[in-house]
Formats: C-alpha cells, sequence, structure tokens
C-alpha cells in the first residue's frame, strides 16, 4: 500500500530547499583561511561572552513569564465554553504578524515616558509619583517579547488542555485527591510537554529578536541577529556575518535538541476534545469572577497597546490629542500612498492576501504529509532537522538564498520558499504534536468497516484534526503577514505586501496613514483567521454528512 | 492519492523554476536604488525614457544601500545593472575599493554646487543632499540649545533619540559630525558625557522618528528638510530643524553607471536626465532633500528647512580609512 519511494521523497526535497541556502552561507563562513582561528578568538572574546548572556537571560524570562502569565488563561479556555471564545482566539494570532516597527512603537505609545498608561498612573495616583519608566532596558524588552508571545503560549496550552479529557480529573476527584493534588499528579504532567515546547518557541523567538532588541534596547543590549545584520549590511563583511550566523545555529540546535526531549514525553492519554461546559456566573460566581478578573487583566496588558493604534488612526495627525477625523483613511485611496508605496491599496492588499494564504496553506498541506507520515514514529533526528529553520537567522537564509540561485527565480517564488521555511517548523509542530496524539485505532477500525482512503481521510482523520490544521494555517498566515525581511530582502521592490507598505509610508513621513493602514491590516487578518476556522469546520460538517 | 497529487504539484513547480532561470529575453535598462527611493521619481523617469527613446526601464530595489554594494560586487563579471541611484558620500571608498563604478563627467557638471562634488573623478555624481541634523518639538522643549556642547546639559536628560551609527546612515553621519567638531581625540569624550542624555538608540531613521513624533523625547537626529513635510501635509511648524554651530555634516546622494554595463549610451541619458533641471525640481517635494543644481529655486515649504553657513563633512577619504576603527571606539564606550 505504502511507497517507500515517495514517503522519502517529500522529506528529502524539503531537506534540500531548507538547507541548501544553509549550507551555501556556512560554506561562505568555513571555507576560507584563517576562519577557524578568528572562530576560536571570537568564542573567547568579551563581546561574545556578553552577548551570549544578554540573550540568554532576556529570552529565558521572556519564556518564563509568556507561559506562567499564559497558564491560567489555558485553564479558561480549555475547560470552558464562553462567548466570545472563538473571536479571541482569532485576536491571539494577532501579535505575531504585526509588522516589528508597528509593535514597538504600540508599546511606546502605551507603555512610554509619557506614554498612556503613565498618564493613567498619574490621573489615579496624583499624590505619588509613580511611573513606568522601564521600556527602555531590559524590562522592557522582555515585556515587548511577553507581549508578542503570551497569546500565542495561550492559544496553545489551551487547545492542548481542551485534549485532556475531563474524566481523568473527576476519576482523581473521587478517589479523594484534592484539587491541587489533582493537578500536580495529573493535569501537569500531560500538560508538561506542550508547557516546554511553548516555553522553548518562545525561547527562541526572543532570543533572535531584532527590532524590539535594537529600538528598546539602545547600545547596551545586542542579539547575535543585530551583530549578523551590522556585519552584513554596514560592514559588508559577508565571510564574518555568516560565521556569526553558525554559532547562533549551533547554539540554537542545542536548545532545539531540549524539545526532542520534552516530545517524546507526549502522552497518549488523550482524545478528542469532549464538548466544554459553559461557564456559569450563577453557578460559578468565584470561577467566572477569576476569569473575568483575568481577561480584564491581559485585556489591558496585550490588547490596549493595539486599541491605542486603531485610536491614533483615528485621530488628526495620528496625535492621541489631536480631533477625530477619518482623514488617514480617506489618504490611503489617494496619489500620496502610490506615491510613497508605488502601488495601489487594493493591489497592496490583493498581493498580501495570495502571498499570506499561498505560504499558510502550502506550509500546512507539507507540513500535515510529513507529520502524518511519521504519525507512528517518536520525535526524532529527521524532527529535530526540520525543526532547525527556526535556529536559523532568517535574514541569513535569505542572503543565502540569493548566493544560491541569485535573482533567476521570479521574487515571489523566492519569498514563497523563505516564508514557507520561516512558518515550516511551528506549523510542523503544532501538527506533528497533534496528529500523534490520537491513537490508529479509530482509523483501523473505519478502515476494516471497508472505508476507503477519501473516505477515511474526510470523515475520519479531518474532523479530528480540524481545529489543528486551523491554527497550523492561521500561524502559517500570520508569519507570512508579518514577514518583512523576505520580502524587502528577496522581492526587489516588486512585491508589495501590507507590511512593506506600512514601513514604506513611515520612511515618507506618512506616519498617521502608516497607523490607519496598520489598522486595516489588524481588521484584514482577524476576518482572515475567522473565515479560515469557519471554513474548515464547514468542511468537515461537509463531509461527516 | 495525496502522493499522486503532490507529485503533479512538484513536476509544476521544477517546469516553472526553469522556466525562470532559462526563459531569460533582453533585459531592460536597469536601475539598483533602495527600497524608500520615492516611487514617484522613478515612475516619472520610466515614463521619460518610454516617451523620449522608446526605451524600457526598470527599477529594482534593495533592503537598504549596503545590499545594493554587495549584489554589486557579486555581478562584477556580469553586470545586470546599468545605473545605481542612492549610494552616498560614505560609501564612496566602498564602492571604489570593489571597482564596480564607470566614472562619467555628467553634461551639468558646472551647474552642480561645487563644494558637493565628493568625487573629482565622478564615479558617484551627486544628484541630491540633504543635512543630518536635530529635530525638536516645539511645544515640548523649553530651552532650545544652539550648539553641540549645550547637548550635554543635564537638564536634557532621557530627552534626545538618535540612531545606531553601525545600522543607520544618519545614525552614522551624526557620528561623523561629532568627529568634525571635536576630532578623534575630542569626539569619545563628548559621547561619554552625552550617553545619559539618550533616551534610546534605534536601528534606523524610522523608529526614531516615530517615537518622536509619539512624544517621547523632543530631539531627534533628522533630516534638515523633515520640517517641511509636517508644513506642507500637516500644515503644522511645531516640529522644527536644529542647526548647531552654525554648520551642519551633509548626506550627498549619489547616482552612478555600472562598469561594463552594455547599454552606456542609456545609462549616461538616465545620469543627464536626473541632473536636468525638470526632475531636480521634483526632488525638494518628494524626496525631502536639497537639489544640487544651484540654478535652481527652492520651493516656497523650504523656509521651514535648515540652512547650515557651512559644511562639516570630513574627506571621504579619510573616512575610508578610520571609519571601522571610529565605530568599534565607539562602540566601546557606549558599552563602559
Amino acid at each position: 500500500m505504502r511507497r517507500p519511494g515517495w514517503g522519502h521523497l517529500l522529506p528529502a526535497c524539503l531537506l534540500v530547499l531548507f538547507y541548501l541556502p544553509v549550507l551555501v552561507v556556512l560554506g561562505q563562513a568555513f571555507l576560507r583561511p584563517n576562519a577557524w582561528s578568528e572562530l576560536v578568538s571570537f568564542l573567547g572574546s568579551q563581546p561574545f561572552r556578553r552577548i551570549l548572556a544578554f540573550s540568554t537571560t532576556q529570552a529565558f524570562w521572556s519564556a518564563f513569564f509568556s507561559v506562567a502569565l499564559a497558564l491560567p488563561g489555558a485553564y479558561f479556555f480549555g475547560r470552558y465554553e464562553f462567548p466570545g471564545k472563538r473571536l479571541l482566539r482569532s485576536v491571539m494570532v494577532l501579535p505575531f504578524m504585526l509588522p516589528g516597527i508597528l509593535v514597538v512603537l504600540s508599546m511606546v505609545v502605551f507603555y512610554g515616558q509619557n506614554g498612556v498608561f503613565n498618564q493613567w498612573l498619574a490621573t489615579l495616583l496624583p499624590g505619588r509619583k509613580l511611573a513606568f519608566t522601564g521600556l527602555y532596558g531590559f524590562k522592557g524588552i522582555v515585556l515587548t517579547h511577553v507581549f508578542y508571545n503570551f497569546a500565542f503560549c495561550l492559544r496553545t496550552l489551551g487547545e492542548r488542555w481542551e485534549r485532556i479529557s475531563p474524566q481523568l480529573e473527576e476519576a482523581s476527584a473521587v478517589l479523594g485527591a484534592s484539587p491541587l493534588r489533582t493537578w500536580r499528579g495529573v493535569v501537569l504532567p500531560l500538560l508538561a510537554p506542550t508547557i516546554g515546547d511553548v516555553g522553548v518557541l518562545v525561547f527562541l523567538y526572543s532570543f533572535l529578536s531584532f527590532t524590539v532588541v535594537l529600538v528598546l534596547g539602545g547600545y547596551l543590549y545586542q542579539t547575535f541577529e543585530v551583530l549578523i545584520y551590522i556585519e552584513y549590511n554596514t560592514k559588508l563583511n559577508f565571510a564574518r556575518a555568516s560565521m556569526l550566523a553558525g554559532i547562533q545555529m549551533a547554539l540554537l540546535a542545542v536548545v532545539l535538541s531540549l524539545k526532542r526531549w520534552t516530545q517524546r514525553l507526549v502522552q497518549q492519554h488523550s482524545g478528542e476534545a469532549a464538548p466544554l461546559p459553559p461557564l456559569h456566573p450563577k453557578r460559578q460566581p468565584v470561577r467566572t469572577g477569576v476569569f473575568l478578573v483575568y481577561l480584564g487583566a491581559s485585556l489591558l496588558f496585550f490588547l490596549l497597546p493595539l486599541v491605542f493604534v486603531l485610536i491614533r488612526s483615528l485621530k488628526q495627525r495620528g496625535l492621541l490629542d489631536g480631533s477625530w477625523t477619518f482623514d488617514n483613511y480617506r489618504l490611503l485611496w489617494g496619489d500620496s500612498f502610490r506615491f510613497a508605496v508605488g502601488s495601489d491599496l487594493l493591489t497592496v492588499i490583493g498581493t498580501t492576501l495570495g502571498l499570506s494564504i499561498t505560504v499558510g496553506v502550502a506550509t500546512a498541506i507539507l507540513a500535515y504529509l510529513l507529520a502524518r507520515g511519521r504519525r507512528q514514529l517518536p520525535w526524532g533526528k529527521l524532527d529535530l532537522w526540520l525543526q532547525l529553520p527556526m535556529g536559523v537567522s532568517f535574514l541569513t537564509f535569505a542572503f543565502g538564498l540569493i548566493r544560491l540561485v541569485g535573482r533567476s527565480l521570479h521574487p515571489a517564488l523566492l519569498i514563497i520558499w523563505a516564508q514557507v521555511f520561516l512558518a515550516f517548523p511551528l506549523v510542523y509542530t503544532l501538527l506533528r504534536t497533534a496528529r500523534r496524539e490520537w491513537g490508529e485505532e479509530l482509523l483501523a477500525a473505519a478502515q476494516t468497516l471497508g472505508a476507503s482512503g477519501r473516505e477515511l481521510f474526510w470523515t475520519v482523520e479531518f474532523p479530528l484534526m480540524r481545529k489543528a490544521l486551523g491554527s497550523a494555517i492561521a500561524y502559517g498566515i500570520a508569519l507570512s503577514l508579518g514577514d518583512l525581511s523576505a520580502v524587502l530582502v528577496l522581492g526587489q521592490g516588486k512585491v508589495i505586501t501590507l507590511s512593506v507598505a506600512v514601513y514604506r509610508l513611515i520612511g515618507h513621513y506618512h506616519f498617521p496613514q502608516a497607523v490607519a493602514l496598520g489598522t486595516l491590516f489588524i481588521i484584514l487578518a482577524v476576518l482572515l483567521f475567522l473565515i479560515v476556522e469557519r471554513r474548515l469546520k464547514h468542511e468537515a460538517e461537509f463531509f461527516t454528512n | 492519492m495525496v502522493w499522486k497529487r503532490l507529485r503533479f504539484l512538484l513536476v509544476l513547480l521544477v517546469a516553472f523554476c526553469c522556466g525562470g532561470c532559462f526563459g531569460g529575453k533582453e533585459r531592460p535598462v536597469t536601475v539598483y536604488t533602495y527600497s524608500s527611493f520615492p516611487a514617484i521619481l522613478s515612475e516619472n523617469i520610466v515614463a521619460h525614457f518610454r516617451e523620449e527613446y522608446q526605451v524600457e526601464v526598470e527599477f529594482k530595489s534593495f533592503s537598504d544601500t549596503g545590499p545594493i554594494l554587495n549584489q554589486l560586487a557579486q555581478e562584477k563579471k556580469n553586470p545586470q545593472a546599468d545605473v545605481v541611484i542612492g549610494l552616498d558620500n560614505n560609501y564612496l571608498p566602498k564602492a571604489l575599493e570593489l571597482g564596480v563604478l564607470e566614472p562619467y563627467k555628467p553634461q551639468a557638471v558646472d551647474r552642480i554646487r561645487p563644494d558637493l562634488i565628493f568625487d573629482p573623478e565622478f564615479n558617484l555624481i551627486p544628484f541630491d543632499y540633504g543635512y543630518v541634523v536635530f529635530n525638536y518639538d516645539s511645544e515640548r522643549l523649553a530651552q532650545v540649545p544652539t550648539s553641540h556642547r549645550d547637548l550635554l546639559d543635564p537638564s536634557y536628560k532621557g530627552q534626545i533619540i538618535i540612531e545606531n551609527p553601525l545600522t543607520s546612515s544618519p545614525g552614522q553621519v551624526f557620528l561623523l559630525t561629532t568627529i568634525a567638531l571635536y576630532g578623534e581625540d575630542g569626539y569619545l569624550d563628548y559621547w561619554r558625557a552625552l550617553k545619559p542624555n539618550l533616551l534610546t538608540i534605534t536601528p534606523g531613521w524610522d523608529e526614531a522618528y516615530g517615537i518622536f513624533t509619539s512624544g517621547e523625547a523632543p530631539l531627534v537626529v533628522s533630516y534638515g528638510a523633515s520640517p517641511v513635510y509636517h508644513f506642507l501635509y500637516e500644515d503644522s511648524e511645531r516640529y522644527k530643524a536644529l542647526v548647531l554651530d552654525d554648520g551642519a555634516y551633509a548626506q550627498i546622494e549619489g547616482i552612478g553607471i555600472v562598469k561594463d554595463t552594455p547599454y552606456q549610451k542609456n545609462a549616461r541619458r538616465l545620469v543627464d536626465y536626473v541632473l536636468s533641471t525638470e526632475f531636480q525640481a521634483l526632488i525638494p517635494e518628494t524626496q525631502f532633500m536639497y537639489p544640487v543644481r544651484s540654478d535652481l529655486e527652492l520651493p516656497a515649504s523650504f523656509r521651514v528647512a535648515a540652512r547650515a553657513d557651512r559644511l562639516f563633512n570630513l574627506p571621504p577619504s579619510e573616512v575610508a580609512a578610520n571609519l571601522e576603527r571610529w565605530l568599534s571606539a565607539w562602540e566601546q564606550v557606549m558599552n563602559e
């Protein structure tokens, strides 16, 4: 039945597509005289130690706080049904796709020296001189990374929690265990691998952080990515940039192999998500209260900076104290937009949607085929290799790609290639974990009942995987939407997406319009994510009936 | 079944790629530039060549100036571009070292303001320039400084935003300004004293200016013509340019012809067109930079732009010989 030839072809193709550009970069770095002595002297130098220490500490705290703050929310998302849950889940993918500069600026507007948060503090507690002044520095960097990743953690942990059967907890309670004991003995062990997983992911993303660290950290804090950029862009020293990229890859490969260990711990004690009970304000007043407080606090932290982007887009000249206006949106249709951006709004939106949906769906299909082929195997070396793109500096990959194929391919193809590379590890982890979590019994049973391959997929497999596929596509789309470097480095100015447009508007002083476009961007993305989830649900229902 | 479809897709993909590699036809006249070069200017050039000479011109843009030079160096044996727009005076030595440009003395050479000609051999020909100066928010800055020394006053603590000289060209020009003013012996002390007054150092102009207009700090390193934008489009004179010590360092942007281009004639035509009065007159209110022709009158909106009596510019060769050392010394001081 299974043709092993083709089964090996897909991973082989992917490995070639992913690693050929990386090899080019590594070749540049190490196939030259003095490369190794330069490497040794850099590893012994003080800047190396400083950067390593800073990157590791900030990434650790970013991961720690993201997960710790997300856990209580994951409980409510995984155990209860409540109005607005679907919308919230969609909104949670947002920070991933916002252009870095908009995230940083919304943090500045909200948490800055003269930011909204400090003005509120001053109004609420007039006598005491309380103010948050830590945005520009270590605290600000961690805060922004948590802002980026918290929602992702909440969503992923919540989805995992949904699939931990409530009967396990009930059984534990019936046997007389206290809630705390049940949590420690039953839920935590099942949740731990996912906690480890998202923790490692956040660690990696923060370790590779670029814009956030540079804007808020100034000269004091640097990551390897910053150093690579300086070597490549300012000092035009490709060989040294490649060497730094190689060091970074090696460091992150170590971190990623930790994942192999957590992935092996994923246990089979979980089934399909059971229908969840609604959260009843009358029957569970305490729980509802706690949830509302939690939700309020996290919305304040996570949503308000974005809300202020929206408010600014509706203000004269984008200033918070200006009067209300639609001017900034009106100007998006005018010539000034075309002159600054080089394309009109509808073309930009069309390009962006086409590109991100292609990348989202293609990545999900590739990742799913692979996850499916490897469903019975434990987390192994190949999985590590497919994960490693996450540890490769994206800038380096794009440069390697240019060295490899030059500019002979159409820019759009190059961008898709690079963005699939960018999105693959995250999408693959989601699908691999989800696909492994349910046993083969169901499929085997359906098969004995005489279901054909196609029926089997649409009636059994697809409905079970629906939520995971929805998440996978949504994250693929989000990463593509948010990507700026691939489009800038590989697009030759021919492919203009929304993030490029935002960047160009700011570059031409059209700051208020950039904020308006950012807002349109957010609304568009939420709609897109809602449609993806609904579409998949619809499909599942269609084929099961 | 799934595999069958995938196989089909793979074949398609391979075919598509081959098409991209081998289906080449004669390329149009190609210009390399950076991503933020205004579309209105590139479209103007394309339209002019189409009408006047029935020649197709294509613009390819790069994320920044550094990558343009990298690309030119890679294609040296087989040039894929004919003209490059946007390498500034500080990139001249690197470009000469790589040998990617071909000198051309433009027709309008007598009309260019003489002190802007930073390359006497015309490998890079100036086509616009701007001053890198501080801008300030007149609604938030109580005391307006008049010299760079004034900025060291403790009352400006956390009030200044600058760009990183390692990642940003205005940032680099500001570092050169301090070297021009205080010399190799003095600039590091200046930076030591300036450090406490900096709110943050951003990777690029965009972030710095965005934080500035968000009202976080009243002083930012920007361009002398930045206020023109606010004056033209927002009818506001709130943000002003600040000329300290009666002078400014100019960032002079150049245009150059790529060495061994097969389209020599059209490349020269393009350079001459960019220096024509017709094109130069478009620059002020689209690029927010000054035209290099001395026979052009500036638009009225440039009343709010900075005017500098004296250029601080260091000779490009001196910058080339020392920049790397200056930058790493700066980095060390900032990390102290």
